[in-house]
């Protein structure tokens, strides 16, 4: 009888184990199409999120090709959040895609001190960084934002 | 008969000639003003427009006065027009409805088209937002996120005349404006040939009927030209160039370009010293809409206008007024324009109207900075008649918040020393001015350049070269930082005088507080000469690192005026504006980053092109490490240096400053930044002459109203630490690390790698070997 009870105890850890395990592996991984939002551990403040919410509709101009919409949307978010991170990306982003890539660096600056607890983000300043660098010939400085970026987020 | 003939032909024939040399020259005039731009259109100043959302304290943000500015209506009842807002209380007073019809709007990129939207409050804060349906049957409603609200219009940019007018095209004009103007002033318009004979005769009859001029028979050619090219004299060579120039404008121009020209030339009134122009302005300046938002009634009311702005204005005379309206209503179905079932429901609308807001330049000093800005790109010509929209930086709240700080504060300071009053020999007033901008973006939100733009126009925040005083001691300490690992917040900095010899000259520098000299230590920390802004360890800090470092230092910040590199330039001697100590300021508040100072976002043509789009430019010009024990050892300044003022004035969230005195109590500043807002301010005679009073006295309470409400409506938030940075438990006397056995301990910022690795000697002396 004791030994049922035992074989039941071990049968329960083992499946809450396996359960675990299984989340910890097949934790998916964090994108850069996922919802700003997602990002966030607690709800932002009520500015941040309609910062991001701006945010969120310059990156879906930014896809489409019509930067300055997004360029609109983003600096209107700036108004309302100046220390959303993710505004400074996606200005980067935009001033990536038309070329002004010393421009993208500027706004890569303040996104890199404003993700401390974004690696995710963060790696990927650093990367696109390193490919503005790279478009500008200083292959010196795109590699060490690479590296740096590698640092953060290993799989980059 | 041939006699008679030959007479005839030689007395007519040069009046043929003559005629018909005149005729040419009018075809030529009507011609040069049909064929190129009719009108000067004033170039309009707009506001940055505001975001609404959720969370938002609609208290803190003045949302009434915002509607108000914005020419929004209150109504009490449920149905709501374009431009209009109403509040309903709902389950106590604790939670309400604010119902806004929101106006249309051009906006750079989009055209904006009103519609209702519900905000749902609760305590003074917007908890929900929904779009509602346009089809009044149906209450859908969708929630929505944010709600833009339109930039408010600061001012216009006029040629001599002050006429304001939106240029519309005839399709975009309702039908049903058309035939209430064409009814009530000119119904056989489609019929004539630019004069109407029966209109004349009838007018004539009318005329001697009454005895007295009560009727004209102008028609709307005769009309448009009469304001296009003619004086308003009645005289007869007037009337016979009118009719003639009605004549050659009906022979060569179709009867819709005729009606575009008068629909935007038509006089509908005064706003002020402004004139109004054109049925599209007339909309807005007497209903707040747009011409497609009008109804039949409105549309009636306009129309009837025309005949006499001065009388029939609803303005002037509300039962006039509605007489006339009613009046136009009559014609409209007595030329079948529309059915008696409309004239019916027309006839018993309400008259309502919007009250007048008179567009008042509340930021003259910053326009001004906007013009000269615009200047160098666009001939003053082009501003005045292009009909130009600028979409600026500013926030008009935080306009308003800094002009009426400014005022209050020298109101203030005048009465509590009374020598500061206006010199009545010289004729000289206390002078204040203050800037407010956002140092992430370099969008400059509020500047006040002046007591009063009447009296004076030289802007005190541009144009204004003043020595700092001690506004630029932070610079000192922030070369230091980042130029030798060997200074930190906790250095020890003699505070004894010295004698620094240069180029064959000696320098000298002194305290303020001489005569507590015996009291004072003779050796501060570098935290204690910055928070108190002592003068001796700061120069001797600034000569130790290198004056030349300090003025790299200083043009790294956005500091472009002359900097000699004289020791004294370190307690701030060199001559700089408020705007470039504004912008120094905003690297500090923002990690080191640089934000150039933007006052225009986009210039928008015409027809709609952006023809500038400013967007805002960031660069990294020095490390965020530095920086942030600059403003670690500022905010000392607020809670326990010379701002604590600031503090006890009741601002309270977390922000670092400075003040900064000049020689002889001659300038008074201050500069401080939250994390998200930047503010200098300045108090002073324009003339150099001694205010007697210090930063913290004249300059500290300015900055401080303005912080206080400028920053209400964002929650407070604290300045981010870096990632090189840490913080140790130092004994203050010593700066090495405390122990138990130090009588006092605080909490220090370091440069990782800079911090003191060895405790404090003087309370923990090592122990002697035996």
């Amino acid at each position: 009888m004791k030994s049922r009870k035992y074989l039941l105890l071990l049968a329960i850890y083992f499946l809450i184990f396996s359960f675990s395990l299984g989340c910890a592996l097949f934790k998916p991984t964090a994108s850069i199409d996922d919802p700003l939002l997602n990002f966030y551990v607690d709800t932002p403040p009520a500015h941040t999120q309609a910062a991001l919410r701006l945010t969120e509709k310059a990156r879906a101009e930014i896809q489409r090709g019509k930067q300055d919409v997004a360029i609109e949307h983003l600096q209107k978010a700036l108004t309302i959040d100046p220390q959303c991170p993710f505004s400074y990306y996606f200005l980067a982003l935009s001033a990536h895609h038309t070329g002004h890539y010393k421009k993208s660096n500027g706004f890569l600056e303040k996104a890199k001190q404003l993700f401390t607890s974004f690696s995710f983000w963060k790696a990927q300043s650093y990367q696109l960084a390193g490919q503005n660098f790279e478009k500008l010939g200083d292959t010196k400085s795109a590699k060490a934002q690479f590296k740096k970026a590698k640092e953060i987020d290993p799989n980059l | 008969m041939g006699k008679f003939f030959k007479l005839f032909v030689f007395l007519t024939l040069p009046i043929a000639i003559g005629l018909v040399i005149y005729i040419t020259f009018l075809t030529v005039i009507i011609t040069k003003k049909f064929s190129g731009p009719k009108w000067d259109i004033p170039s309009k100043v707009y506001s940055d427009s505001f975001q609404l959302y959720p969370g938002l304290d609609i208290l803190a943000i003045q949302l009434k006065e915002r509607l108000e500015r914005l020419g929004y209506q209150f109504t009490s009842e449920v149905s709501l027009q374009p431009g209009e807002y109403s509040i309903q209380h709902e389950n106590g007073p604790s939670h309400s409805i604010w119902s806004i019809y929101l106006h249309d709007f051009s906006y750079p990129l989009k055209n904006f088209s009103g519609f209702s939207v519900n905000l749902e409050i609760t305590d003074s804060l917007i908890t929900h937002m929904f779009k509602l349906s346009q089809d009044p049957k149906t209450k859908d409603q969708e929630e929505i996120f944010l709600v833009e609200l339109e930039p408010e219009l600061i001012t216009e940019f006029f040629e001599e005349t002050r006429e304001d007018r939106q240029v519309v095209k005839l399709q975009d004009v309702p039908s049903n404006l058309l035939n209430a103007i064409i009814s009530v002033e000119d119904a056989r318009f489609l019929e004539h040939a630019g004069l109407d004979p029966r209109a004349i005769l009838r007018a004539f009859l009318a005329n001697v009927k009454a005895g007295g001029v009560v009727q004209g028979g102008s028609t709307l050619t005769q009309q448009l030209v009469k304001n296009f090219f003619l004086t308003q004299k009645k005289t007869l060579l007037r009337k016979i160039n009118e009719a003639l120039m009605a004549f050659i404008v009906e022979n060569r121009y179709s009867k819709d370009e005729i009606l575009e020209a008068y629909i935007n030339e038509v006089y509908f009134g005064q706003r002020g010293s402004t004139g109004v122009y054109g049925v599209a302005e007339a909309s807005r300046f007497y209903f707040s809409k747009s011409l497609s938002q009008l109804s039949l009634a409105e549309c009636a009311l306009l129309a009837g206008i025309i005949r006499g702005p001065g009388v029939f204005s609803p303005y002037k005379n509300k039962t006039l007024a509605l007489k006339r309206r009613n009046v136009v209503l009559k014609k409209m179905l007595e030329t079948h324009t529309i059915l008696s079932s409309e004239y019916e429901r027309a006839l018993h609308e309400p008259l309502k109207i919007k009250k007048v807001s008179l567009a008042s330049n509340t930021a003259p000093y910053f326009v001004d900075f906007v013009r000269a800005e615009l200047l160098e790109k666009y001939p003053s010509k082009v501003l005045t008649t292009q009909g130009l929209k600028i979409f600026t930086t500013l926030d008009m709240s935080l306009q308003l918040f800094a002009d009426e700080a400014l005022q209050t504060t020298l109101k203030q300071l005048e009465l509590q020393f009374p020598t500061l009053k206006e010199d009545l020999a010289s004729g000289e007033r206390l002078q204040g001015a203050l800037i407010a901008l956002h140092p992430q973006t370099g969008f400059i939100r509020a500047l006040v350049g002046g007591r009063d733009y009447n009296e004076s126009q030289f802007n005190r925040i541009t144009q204004a070269r003043r020595q700092p005083g001690s506004l630029f001691k932070p610079f000192v300490y922030l070369t230091a930082f980042l130029e030798n690992k060997k200074y930190t917040l906790a250095t020890r900095l003699s505070n004894e005088p010295f004698t620094f010899t240069y180029d064959r000259q000696t320098w000298e520098p002194l305290n303020y507080e001489d005569k507590n000299k015996e009291t004072e230590p003779k050796e501060v920390s570098a935290r204690e000469a910055l928070e108190r802004s002592i003068n001796i360890p700061t120069a001797r800090l600034a000569t130790d690192v290198g004056i030349k470092k300090l003025v790299k230092t200083a043009q790294k910040l956005g500091i472009q005026s002359p900097l000699p590199a004289v020791p004294s330039l370190s307690l701030g001697s060199a001559e700089v504006t408020p705007l470039e100590m504004a912008s120094a300021y905003s690297v500090l508040a923002n990690g080191g980053i640089r934000a150039s100072p933007l006052s225009i976002k986009q210039v928008i043509g015409p027809d709609g092109e952006i023809l500038e789009g400013t967007s805002v430019e960031i660069q990294k010009v020095i490390p965020p490490e530095a920086p942030f024990l600059v403003t670690h050892a500022l905010e000392g300044v607020l809670n326990q240096g010379t701002g604590r003022g600031a503090r006890l004035f009741g601002f309270i969230r977390p922000a670092a400053g400075k003040t900064g005195t000049t020689n002889e109590y001659v300038d008074a500043w201050f500069a401080g930044y939250t994390p998200d807002l930047v503010g200098v301010s300045w108090v002073g005679f324009d003339k150099e002459k001694k205010v007697g009073l210090t930063g913290a006295q004249a300059a500290l309470p300015l900055w401080t109203r303005f912080m206080i409400k400028a920053t209400q409506s964002k929650p407070a938030s604290e300045f981010m630490v870096p990632e090189n940075i840490v913080f140790e438990n130092i004994d203050p006397q010593t700066g090495g690390l405390s122990t138990s056995k130090c009588p006092a301990s605080f909490k220090e910022v370091f440069i990782k790698g800079t911090e003191p690795k060895t405790v404090c000697e003087l309370h923990n002396p090592k122990k002697k070997k035996k």
